[in-house]
């Protein structure tokens, strides 16, 4: 099928979009506005092309924090969130909605960790976690352990194998979850957000997982060599 | 507490028949059994006679009749209410035959405990008279909680044996009838990893198949759990009532009940379970009657397994899809397989 003509790359759509969320559905399409260049060249009125109009600042997702609980604690947070969407530019964040570091759902305490989710269309989720260390029933699988040791984490088990502790720095838990955690979510919803169908399915949960993995490892790699060219 | 008889119809298993009058002792109730399968010719002498009648008798003698069955249709243990006044008499039938049916056509009602598992859906016949008898007593609030993941509710379970073999596995089985996949046993009178025993477990492993089972893991007693809570469960009057404890914390609580034949837990060092202890009893009404650690074993874990819950009838509900970032761990691989047909000898 034909790639339609008011098709724009993601990054522009996502600039216009996040500065003029109401604007009306062809109200940038280059083609209409082309063709009144044209119109108006050929008439002897204008320049060809129209002068951009005064873009408003972009709208952030609204971000929310709700207070953790005794015991816990949240990794991350309204700064650093601001921050890291600002870096990586509206198509990061265009079309969220509201990004809210929450309490742990009372059902997931005990149950292996939860840090983030991601509500189509555009709901994010951080959790508050436990005070460090972590003390867990179980082992990570080797894919998660090696997640885990790659993001800076130590992860200990007990004299009986059946239980672990997971040790973090403080400044590796944060940017787990600013990129392990915020940024893979947003790689889900990334690719929710530019196909049309937002609030079903688009991919097979398998590929849909390792584009958000990787998306979340690209904007690691980037953000990390962005700061050592500043520094 | 409300006084309740017991009757054994039809059973084989002499051991089982002693163990149910056992269960009878504990709530103050008598026991009857009637004789179909040539019971009192194998009654081992150390033990007194039992009380064999027929079915006229029980039925002259009790205003109710509940038959305690997993037939389709019967009623859950959990909230059923019975009559103060009446006098009431719970049948438990053969072990693998079940009630006789003319039992059951003169039965008032027909109650069930609840099995989690699918596979295992049935206990020992003294367990389950033990766990029903206690319901049926106790006049608590509730029947089972339904959750959306009851799973993630379920504690862990350590069992500290006594030197038993049998009360051993039968409390095995009704751990894996109430749903779990693996349990903690503390063996330190060596009857189940140890001993003569390890031919048996050959057996068990040479007939095993693979989706009848239960994982149990040896533990040490010089281990240190690290449990954020444990809960340690006695027949005495430490503690809270079984019914008020809270026994569905999650995987990060471990539910500890000994034999007390051998071992008092008011002795352990209790530090060692969990970060956190307290106490539960099971209210007993009797002061004194034949202790089985299988009896008040079960009667723990059916109450786990109402705190726990069941999962709700599924209803298909359109959802939009949900993605999360989650950490998950996995058991590791220790202790040995039981499979359900070496937990059927119990």
């Amino acid at each position: 099928m034909a790639r339609s003509k008011h098709t724009r790359p993601q990054a522009t759509i996502a600039e216009r979009r996040v500065r003029l969320p109401r604007e009306p559905r062809g109200s940038g399409d280059l083609s209409a506005s082309k063709r009144l260049g044209r119109m108006l060249k050929e008439l002897g009125i204008a320049d060809a092309s129209l002068p951009e109009p005064n873009l408003p600042e972009p709208q952030l997702p609204r971000i929310t924090v709700q207070k953790s609980r005794e015991g816990y604690f949240h990794p991350i947070n309204k700064r650093n969130i601001k921050e890291l969407l600002l870096f990586f530019g509206e198509r990061s964040y265009y079309g969220i909605r509201t990004i809210r570091l929450s309490q742990a759902p009372a059902a997931q305490e005990n149950a292996g960790k939860l840090f983030g989710r991601l509500y189509i269309p555009g709901r994010i989720v951080l959790y508050e976690q436990p005070i460090l260390p972590w003390y867990l029933s179980g082992n990570p699988t080797p894919a998660e352990l090696k997640s885990l040791t790659d993001a800076g984490a130590v992860v200990e088990r007990s004299d009986d194998g059946m239980r672990c502790v997971v040790r973090w720095t403080d400044l590796d838990l944060q940017n787990f979850f600013l990129f392990d955690v915020l940024m893979h979510e947003i790689g889900h919803h990334l690719q929710q957000q530019f196909k049309a169908k937002r609030t079903a399915q688009v991919l097979r949960t398998r590929d849909h997982e390792n584009f958000a993995k990787l998306f979340a490892a690209k904007c690691r790699v980037e953000y990390f060599e962005s700061a050592k060219t500043d520094a | 507490m409300h006084k309740i008889d017991l009757l054994g119809d039809g059973l084989e298993n002499p051991l089982n028949a002693v163990a149910m009058i056992h269960a009878a002792q504990m709530f103050s109730g008598d026991s009857y059994f009637i004789d179909r399968k040539e019971l009192a010719g194998k009654w081992p002498s150390e033990y007194a006679a039992p009380n064999v009648v027929s079915q006229d008798d029980v039925l002259g003698m009790h205003d109710v009749v509940l038959a305690l069955d997993n037939n389709p249709g019967a009623k859950s243990i959990y909230g059923y209410r019975v009559s103060e006044r009446a006098r009431i008499v719970l049948v438990a039938g053969n072990e693998r035959l079940g009630i006789s049916k003319t039992m059951l056509a003169s039965a008032h009602d027909l109650i069930s405990i609840p099995m989690v598992s699918r596979k295992v859906n049935c206990l020992n016949v003294a367990s389950a008279s033990a766990i029903a008898l206690y319901y049926l007593s106790h006049r608590f609030a509730g029947g089972m909680t339904t959750k959306s993941h009851p799973q993630k509710r379920r504690p862990e379970l350590l069992l500290i044996g006594g030197s038993q073999h049998v009360e051993l596995g039968s409390a095995i089985r009704s751990a894996c009838a109430f749903g779990w996949s693996r349990i903690f046993v503390e063996d330190r009178c060596d009857v189940w990893f140890g001993g003569d025993h390890s031919v048996k477990r050959e057996a068990r492993a040479a007939a095993r198949r693979a989706k009848n089972e239960i994982r149990v893991i040896p533990a040490s007693q010089k281990f240190n759990y690290q449990f954020q809570r444990a809960t340690l469960v006695t027949c005495g009057t430490q503690g809270v009532p079984l019914h008020s404890a809270r026994l569905a914390d999650g995987p990060s609580q471990l539910i500890v009940v000994a034999d007390e034949n051998t071992h008092d837990l008011s002795r352990e060092i209790v530090t060692r379970f969990a970060a956190k202890v307290d106490f539960a009893h099971i209210e007993i009404p009797a002061q004194s009657y034949g202790y089985q650690f299988r009896l008040p074993a079960s009667i723990v874990m059916a109450e786990i397994a109402r705190q726990v819950g069941q999962k709700a009838p599924w209803r298909p509900v359109p959802q939009e899809p949900l993605y999360e970032s989650a950490l998950r761990v996995v058991g590791e691989e220790q202790g040995e397989v039981v499979s359900l047909e070496d937990l059927q000898d119990y």
